[in-house]
């Protein structure tokens, strides 16, 4: 769908449905967690929930908590409050994984902000230093562990993370901060809202970062940068440059309508980023969004539209060879309707439509896309005040599509052989289920039982990719069959109030099927293509402990975890970047203890994780990925903040104090940073 | 043909289950041991007199109500003269009533006996614990006659059909919600609300 389109279905959506007269409201978090005492969550069913009903594995990072982290950005607050797999390859770029299988170019969690998508469809992945939204304007992070396609469609395979910001008609948020440190960082914030009581709120928003690349060779580390061996890569830009900006309002219509609008805009420029080759590309992204909303509770319910279109233009550098540009889009449109039958029944029917296209992706310029229909609904049944049941389910289905011409043949390279017919004959509808039932056994005591089956699909670049590798043609795979997902859990939580701690564990079991690779670039001779090469599963055992009491706050994780693989490659060696079986650590382990003394905050971060293995691209030297062993490491991050005044602060931060450098990915070794922070709330 | 890498810390003989619980090794047994401790420590709290955060709790709730309340709000405190638990109940609610006049729900309270019915007049009624059958049945045919709000921190209330809600702040919040109840008296909350509260 167009740019144009997009704006006339948004205007179309608001003309529609403006007119309809009912109380609504979007989900004012604030007023909800004030009344049941406890975070409030849309993330597991599409209905709101306090997480202590969710049917799976959830952990709800808090605008108090992002406050008090050591780290600066979002993955590091991740690794500091979660079990997530966070691999740092470079200084702002990450990849976060749920229950193992991260990756680069880590493509099963599926991020959004506030519901709209920041995974990057195109490519199956997240920029997580191209997100426009700035700590300060985030209410909470809602982590999800495991399959969730039921709710959130394809791509919630492994996870799924939403970021949740202050609602501007609601919450008032008015904060400045500046930033400054290590690797030459400078760093500033903003965020401004205005408000017309009851009517009308704008926030606005917007950062600017300066920081410097880790530019440190490790001698333990595989990744040489300017170096001249085999794993010689990409030489890293000198400094690193982030700008966002984001506006989003909500509009009272009538005590019966509300409409939302946002707007974002990111510039991202010499980051270095490691591709799903785990090839490192310095990058250069310009990303922008808009997404309109409407909710009006009718007679059939409260009914939310929402319409989306993301922009994003990437450029890659790699090693010797010429920059080249991806142009891509994204367009969602989806109506659900909430409603309750009788006092235990809860249901939510929906449709989604979503469009992804992305050209100059090979070398004849052509236009590939796909568009998905999905209808789903949900039923959550209160059986009896303890026992609660929630089954989802979604149909997905997608057409492929492809428009434009193909290359000739070469002297080195014959015509390829593929067709658009290939592309446009190419459809399939898969189904995605979520299953729940959460039992309470006493006033504090919890039980958990789910289900879930979900959908990765491949990336555009995997059904599309083409471009000429001089004696062969990298290229896509229309034939590609998504990868499953399908999580066995149960869990237990059990409430400590004498303690002011909560305890809660859960025990899993995975399995993937149809998982997605590609050959090393170095090999020559046929047609190098994406392909499903098999399976593996995993099992684990989750341990979360989370409390507050008085000046106190005190958590931790542990995970333990074991995966096998069941590929059809790989059988000599690793000709396929995957390597999920090895690829996360046995053993994970956070702890986090914070106290407030008078005017001073002190939050200590501690991270513990057993060994694992990464391939090692290199750029000549044969056919196979090297394989790395990255070292147990156990790292230390600290905060210590002085309140100058009710809403003044400076603080001093710092992670990875425990070394100079520290190697947590076959890339470059991440660098011991510190910074000072001072920020206002007005 | 699948070629499995071996992991650096698995080099050890054995089924998968023993290596993963040798794995576990301290730092699993230490983790089990807090859990242990954990499930040991701490037992569910008995249901206690009525808080002051049980009537913020009541007072958040009303801001839930649609078409919206705000401002002055009457709240009727039905008790059992009888019942020196009820009296005394009663007493306390309006206490912690008479506090509260900083919020969006300025609540203006009033005591009502058994004998006093006939006058209920109010937005809100809450319904002490203790009262007698029949006064109960008084109250809740009373106030759903004149669509009022009743709520109690007796679970059995909302249970039993004669409450819209019973709510409770200790060991966690609860709020119970009657529908047939909320219908019979046109009483209607926020969708989203109303979606998080527990049917009875």
């Amino acid at each position: 769908m167009s740019r144009k389109l997009s704006l006339c279905a948004l205007g179309a959506l608001a003309v529609g449905l403006s007119t309809q007269s009912a109380q609504a409201e979007a989900v004012n978090y604030g007023a909800l967690e004030e009344a049941f005492g406890e975070p409030v969550t849309t993330s597991a069913t599409g209905a709101p929930q306090k997480v202590s009903d969710v049917p799976m594995a959830m952990t709800i990072i808090t605008a108090d908590q992002i406050h008090h982290a050591a780290a600066v950005d979002i993955p590091g607050i991740l690794g500091e409050y979660t079990d997530l797999d966070v691999w740092e390859w470079s200084n702002g770029v990450s990849d976060v994984g749920a229950r193992g299988y991260d990756q680069a170019y880590s493509s099963r969690l599926l991020v959004l902000i506030n519901g709209r998508q920041v995974y990057l469809d195109y490519r199956g992945f997240t920029d997580w230093a191209a997100l426009p939204v700035q700590l300060a304007e985030i209410r909470q992070i809602e982590v999800v562990k495991g399959p969730n396609s039921a709710l959130f469609g394809f791509n919630a395979a492994g996870g799924v993370i939403n970021i949740v910001t202050y609602n501007p008609l609601y919450d008032k948020v008015d904060e400045v901060e500046l930033r400054g440190g290590t690797q030459s960082t400078v760093a500033g914030s903003a965020v401004a809202t205005g408000q017309i009581e009851k009517t009308l709120g704008v926030r606005l928003s917007a950062g600017y970062g300066r920081e410097n690349a880790f530019d440190t060779s490790s001698s333990s580390s595989p990744f040489n940068i300017n170096g001249s061996s085999a794993n010689t890569y990409t030489t890293p830009p000198d400094t690193i440059t982030n700008l966002n900006v984001s506006m989003d309002s909500l509009l009272q219509i009538n005590d019966d309508t509300q409409a939302g609008l946002e707007y974002t805009h990111t510039t991202n420029h010499n980051q270095l980023i490691f591709g799903d080759d785990y090839r490192g590309y310095k990058t250069q992204t310009w990303t922008d969004s808009l997404k309109g909303s409407i909710s009006a509770n009718t007679g059939l319910g409260l009914i939310d539209a929402v319409v989306y279109h993301n922009w994003d233009h990437a450029a890659w550098t790699f090693y010797t060879y010429p920059r080249y540009d991806v142009v891509d889009g994204l367009t969602d449109a989806k109506v659900q309707d909430l409603f309750n039958v009788g006092s235990s029944h809860s249901f939510r029917v929906a449709a989604e439509y979503r469009e992804s296209n992305i050209n100059s992706i090979d070398v004849s310029g052509s236009q590939i896309s796909y568009a998905v229909y999905s209808p789903s609904a949900m039923w959550n049944w209160q059986v009896t005040p303890q026992l609660d049941l929630t089954n989802a389910v979604r149909l997905d289905h997608l057409e492929l599509s492809r428009t434009g011409s193909w290359p000739s043949a070469t002297t080195a390279l014959a015509a390829p052989t593929l067709t658009n017919a290939d592309f446009n004959d190419r459809s399939f509808t898969k189904l995605s289920a979520n299953s729940g039932a959460v039992y309470k056994l006493t006033d504090v005591d919890t039980l958990r039982a789910s289900f879930g089956r979900g959908m990765q699909i491949p990336s555009l670049y995997e059904y599309a990719l083409l471009q000429s590798a001089t004696v062969a043609w990298k290229a896509g795979n229309p034939d590609l069959n998504p990868s499953v997902v399908t999580n066995y859990e149960l869990g237990y939580t059990r409430d400590l109030p004498d303690y002011h701690t909560k305890v809660t564990t859960s025990l899993f079991y995975q399995t993937n099927d149809d998982l997605v690779s590609y050959p090393n670039f170095a090999a020559s001779g046929a047609t190098l293509k994406y392909v499903n090469v098999g399976n593996s599963d995993a099992w684990g055992w989750e341990l979360g402990v989370d409390g507050k009491n008085g000046n106190w706050r005190w958590g931790g994780n542990y995970r333990l975890e074991y995966i096998s693989d069941h590929l059809t490659v790989n059988s000599s060696g690793l000709a396929y970047p995957i390597l999920y079986e090895g690829g996360a650590p046995h053993n994970l382990l956070t702890g986090r203890v914070g106290y407030t003394l008078d005017r001073w905050d002190f939050d200590l971060f501690g991270r513990y994780s057993t060994s694992y293995q990464m391939p090692v691209a290199r750029e000549v030297g044969g056919l196979l990925y090297p394989v790395y062993t990255v070292p147990s490491y156990a790292t230390l991050d600290a905060r210590v903040a002085f309140n100058v005044t009710d809403k003044a602060w400076i603080a001093v931060s710092a992670t990875n104090l425990q070394a100079e450098k520290t190697i947590y990915t076959s890339g470059p070794a991440v660098e011991r940073q510190a910074f000072v922070t001072v920020g206002m709330k007005f | 043909m699948t070629r499995k890498l071996s992991h650096p810390t698995a080099t050890r003989s054995g089924s998968g289950w023993a290596r993963a619980f040798r794995s576990l090794g301290r730092t699993g047994l230490a983790s089990l041991a807090v859990v242990a401790g954990a499930l040991l420590l701490g037992t569910p709290a008995a249901h206690a007199d009525v808080t002051a955060k049980d009537v913020q709790l009541m007072l958040k709730v009303v801001g839930f109500l649609t078409p919206p309340v705000s401002g002055t709000v009457a709240v009727a405190i039905v008790f059992d003269a009888a019942n020196g638990d009820s009296k005394k109940e009663a007493e306390t609610l309006k206490g912690f009533l008479d506090a509260a006049q900083g919020g969006p729900i300025v609540p203006v309270a009033r005591l009502y006996s058994q004998s006093d019915l006939g006058s209920l007049d109010a937005r809100v009624v809450i319904v002490t614990v203790g009262l007698p059958p029949a006064e109960l049945d008084a109250v809740a045919a009373t106030a759903q006659a004149r669509k009022m709000l009743t709520m109690s921190t007796d679970p059995t209330c909302a249970k039993g059909g004669k409450c819209v809600l019973s709510v409770r702040t200790s060991p966690k919040v609860e709020i119970l919600f009657n529908s047939a109840v909320a219908q019979g008296a046109g009483i209607e909350f926020q969708p989203t609300f109303r979606m998080m509260m527990t049917g009875v």
